[in-house]
């Protein structure tokens, strides 16, 4: 018996992740509460310091950036019915092919003969290598998940963990900052190769600002009278000067380009086509002529380059002048927090975004939390990490716990409302 | 007080907003067979499932010889003398026949003392039944008929005294189904109550009392069968005058299109699944394949359509030898509509416009430089939809929206808009209704018309018989001598689907 229990896409997938992410926080706050804190007061930041203060937007926002690359890594497997949990390994991956190709041309490994291209050049070769560093680390778990069924979960967890070893030994040896033997770390990227953040124009604007201020000094104003005669100029200077690290940066563009581009290549091409095919059903994806293991593998290298292109982000687009190099923490786990953004967002670039900007949100609440929960009274001694009990929470809620939302509002309305929200269901008859 | 076993009283039932069951009253007399019937979909299976206890009814009550039946329950449902032959048999392939009758009745943590205990009590009900079934044998190695006997001999020793049987004939040949009426008859001369689910209207009229027909969720009637006629039968399920007879002028056979010689074909698993198998398909004929599920046709479909590479043997196309791969294959002008549609012919999470190109999303038809035609092809398939009567023809609706008649209808309407050389349909019609069967016949008689070489698997008889010009039966992997199809009976259709037939290996031997 053909059966309609489909909620109407509005409730579905607006109402249903509200609720979702209502009941994580819910959550989240009693936790606070159990360790003597108060959540009013976290929640209170996050609204003033995050959502609220450009500088903590612009932080969310090149957060949600590296979770945009993971995110839709993990999705397009999602979408072949694969479950690629190795961005961690992919980003570090595509970090390292990043990393000596600049370090090349840098002349690292030549005794400084090398050949320092342009940034307009040198990006696209850096991006290019980071996408192959991070396709080449998922090649080979997709195709020993599709020639050799050894599950794709177990092969990427294997092979985050040896792309772990693989950086340390690098960063160790070859790919070493000789100026900082202690500090696994690698040289620092040209200035040049750098990517233009938001951080650049307030830095741009804050040159005339300050030239200003010191007309205004030498003038014989003092502080206090040009805070009162030139209150809009001040405000402009405090927000520049707050605002000359902001890490939010053009990979956020690239990144809303590469949504489109997923749309289309997952919805609109043949290929997109052969990959949701796979994942619906393999059988018919072999009926419909669809080289599946072939597929497979083609669509673990694309989510692997995705995850390797996010690397790009954290190391050319940092906010910080002296951390433009690679490190062994690689994607700091936010290639994990994909697997949690691509759930939540549903797997479809749009709700990715979505996702991604509030896990990214939630990142600098962490970091708010941490930094000024101190400072204000009365105290606010929550531990950063708080974040990532908030994150495993909205993955329990969004993931597996989906169903018990759905049913709950399928109840509701089902015996509440008596039949309304659920889709006007056009049911094929049964006559010929 | 009464003489009903089963009485149902305004059951409904309903899915969301769909109806399956309304209000619904059924009263079944002690000791007779009731046959129901409707078309797929109707909601015969939700009925059972109520009675069952799987699913609790909104309204209405059911009593059990007088007394009324808790829901949701199958518990209470055995408790109360009901027992169930499920058209997928629950057996445990491992297990021995007697362990299979204990499970889940084994009363105790040793299982010796169950085990004798059911040894005796089964041997006398296959005494008192005519059931004759060694206690010992192991379950996978048993025929499906007498794996069918196997579970009504489960059901009666957890005392059923009412048996519904779900579909139970779809796995048998003729005889094997004959069998099994015999066995029915039996056990209602010693008082079973039978609620026999069909949708094949000749079983209906040899076996049953009464019989009851739903449609669309609701009952149409009631007859005793000594006084009513498949046609009227028909007509009570559909709702208007069906033509059960296919309509079709004599065949012009022309060129080989197909030719099959020598066909093995082993598994991974290292089992024959097909042993030389050969036969020529002619362009404008229709190749009939009968047989029993699960005797190779499935893998015979396989290997054409270029799922599987044969372990043996040689298939030309036109002439050309077969290609290796669905895609390949598909250019050679080989159309497949297959036996599962939900498992391969359809991706059933789809919208329809997107099932509707299955197979040929590369085609420059459909496909420019990788990127899809969508408009296009939304366009092309919503007029296919209306050329074929698929129902709704909306081209948005997810495949899964679509009742299994209609579903095949996307299939059919896919393989055959291309118009290919060679068609390979498998089970055309099953899950099918009434009505759509009568449509999708027309389109293959009207293929064959216009030229092309159709290969017909099929385990109804009656729709190899009706459809085909020649007609071959397969039997564990062998493949029988072809008859002419106007010259052949269900009998002795019957005798080869049950493998009464010289089976020569590749070999050259007997086997």
């Amino acid at each position: 018996m053909s059966q309609s229990r489909e909620l109407h896409p509005i409730i579905n997938y607006g109402l249903v992740p509200i609720l979702q992410l209502v009941l994580a926080f819910a959550v989240a706050g009693l936790l606070i509460v159990m360790i003597g804190q108060n959540p009013v007061q976290a929640v209170q930041l996050y609204i003033t310091d995050v959502l609220l203060s450009p500088v903590g937007i612009g932080q969310s926002i090149y957060y949600a950036t590296t979770l945009m690359f993971t995110g839709m890594a993990v999705a397009l497997a999602f979408h072949a019915g694969l479950f690629n949990i190795g961005g961690e390994g992919q980003g570090l991956v595509g970090g390292i092919a990043m990393t000596g190709i600049a370090l090349l041309m840098m002349g690292h490994f030549t005794g400084g003969v090398g050949l320092l291209l342009p940034g307009f050049l040198a990006v696209p070769i850096l991006f290019v290598f980071a996408a192959l560093g991070g396709a080449a680390w998922a090649a080979i778990p997709g195709y020993l998940q599709a020639y050799r069924g050894s599950h794709l979960v177990i092969t990427t967890i294997m092979f985050n963990a040896i792309a772990f070893s693989l950086v340390l030994f690098l960063l160790t040896g070859w790919f070493q900052n000789p100026e900082t033997p202690g500090d696994p770390k690698s040289p620092l990227f040209p200035e040049n190769w750098w990517l233009w953040k938001l951080g650049d124009y307030y830095q741009l604007q804050l040159v005339g600002l300050e030239a200003q201020y010191q007309e205004f000094k030498d003038a014989g104003l003092k502080v206090k009278d040009i805070k009162e005669q030139h209150a809009d100029f001040w405000d402009q200077r405090a927000l520049a000067r707050s605002m000359k690290n902001s890490a939010a940066n053009v990979s956020f563009l690239f990144a809303l380009l590469l949504a489109v581009g997923f749309w289309f290549f997952v919805w609109r091409t043949k290929w997109g086509y052969a990959i949701r095919a796979i994942g619906f059903n393999q059988t018919a994806a072999r009926y419909g002529g669809v080289n599946v293991p072939r597929t497979m593998v083609m669509t673990v290298c694309i989510s692997g380059a995705l995850a390797g292109l996010a690397t790009t982000n954290i190391i050319l687009g940092n906010g910080s002048d002296s951390e433009h190099v690679l490190r062994e923490t690689g994607l700091v786990g936010l290639g994990f927090v994909g697997i949690a953004v691509a759930l939540m967002g549903r797997n479809h670039p749009f709700g990715i975004i979505l996702a991604a900007l509030l896990f990214g949100s939630l990142f600098q609440w962490g970091e708010v939390i941490q930094l000024k929960g101190q400072f204000i009274r009365p105290k606010l001694d929550i531990d950063k990490e708080i974040v990532v009990a908030l994150q495993g929470l909205v993955v329990l809620f969004t993931g597996a716990l989906y169903l018990m939302v759905v049913w709950a509002v399928q109840w509701f309305a089902n015996r509440v409302l008596g039949g309304w929200g659920f889709v006007k269901e056009e049911i094929g008859e049964e006559r010929a | 007080m009464t003489n009903f076993a089963i009485e149902l009283n305004g059951i409904s039932k309903s899915f969301g907003p769909v109806q399956a069951n309304k209000d619904i009253d059924l009263a079944v007399e002690t000791g007779t067979i009731h046959g129901i019937v409707g078309e797929n979909g109707a909601g015969k299976s939700t009925l059972m499932s109520i009675l069952y206890g799987f699913y609790v009814p909104d309204e209405g009550s059911i009593n059990v010889f007088g007394e009324p039946l808790q829901f949701n329950s199958s518990q209470k449902a055995i408790e109360a003398g009901i027992g169930m032959v499920h058209q997928h048999f629950m057996l445990g392939e491992p297990f021995t026949v007697l362990e299979n009758i204990i499970l889940g009745a084994e009363g105790g943590f040793l299982l010796g003392g169950a085990m004798s205990k059911a040894r005796e009590a089964l041997l006398e009900l296959s005494e008192r039944y005519g059931l004759s079934v060694d206690p010992d044998a192991v379950i996978g190695t048993l025929p499906v008929g007498v794996q069918q006997r196997v579970e009504i001999l489960k059901a009666l020793y957890r005392g059923a005294k009412v048996l519904i049987l779900d579909e139970p004939t779809g796995v048998l040949t003729p005889q094997e189904a004959e069998a099994l009426f015999d066995i029915l008859r039996s056990l209602k001369e010693q008082g079973t109550t039978i609620l026999l689910i069909t949708h094949k209207l000749h079983e209906i009229m040899d076996v049953t009392d009464r019989v009851s027909v739903i449609r669309r969720g609701e009952m149409v009637g009631h007859r005793e069968t000594a006084n009513t006629s498949p046609e009227e039968l028909a007509e009570m399920m559909v709702g208007r005058k069906v033509l059960l007879e296919v309509d079709k002028s004599p065949a012009q056979p022309r060129d080989v299109a197909l030719s099959v010689k020598g066909l093995d074909y082993v598994d991974d698993r290292g089992i024959q699944r097909l042993s030389n198998v050969s036969f020529d398909v002619r362009a404008g004929e229709i190749l009939g394949v009968a047989g029993v599920s699960g005797n190779g046709q499935a893998y015979l479909l396989e290997l054409l359509s270029g799922m599987h590479a044969a372990s043996g043997g040689t298939v030309t196309v036109n002439g050309q030898p077969l290609a290796t791969t669905p895609d390949s294959v598909r250019r050679q002008s080989i159309g497949h509509v297959p036996e599962d549609r939900q498992h391969m012919g359809l991706v059933t999470a789809f919208p329809a416009w997107e099932s509707g190109i299955l197979g040929f999303q590369a085609s420059a038809l459909y496909c420019n430089r990788g990127a899809m035609k969508t408009g296009t092809i939304k366009e092309s398939m919503g007029e296919l939809m209306t050329k074929f009567d698929v129902r709704p023809p909306n081209p948005l609706l997810a495949t899964a929206k679509f009742s299994g008649g209609n579903q095949q209808k996307i299939v059919l309407a896919r393989e055959i808009d291309k118009a290919p050389d060679v068609l390979l349909v498998g089970q055309p019609t099953r899950g099918v209704d009434i009505g759509a069967i009568e449509f999708i016949h027309r389109q293959i008689i009207a293929m064959r018309d216009a030229g092309a070489a159709i290969l017909l698997v099929s385990v109804e008889l009656e729709e190899v018989l009706s459809l085909s010009d020649r007609v071959v039966a397969m039997f564990d992997g062998f493949c029988s001598p072809d008859r002419i199809t106007a010259e052949t009976d269900e009998r002795s259709l019957g005798l080869l689907m049950a493998g009464e037939f010289d089976r020569i290996t590749s070999q050259g031997m007997a086997a």
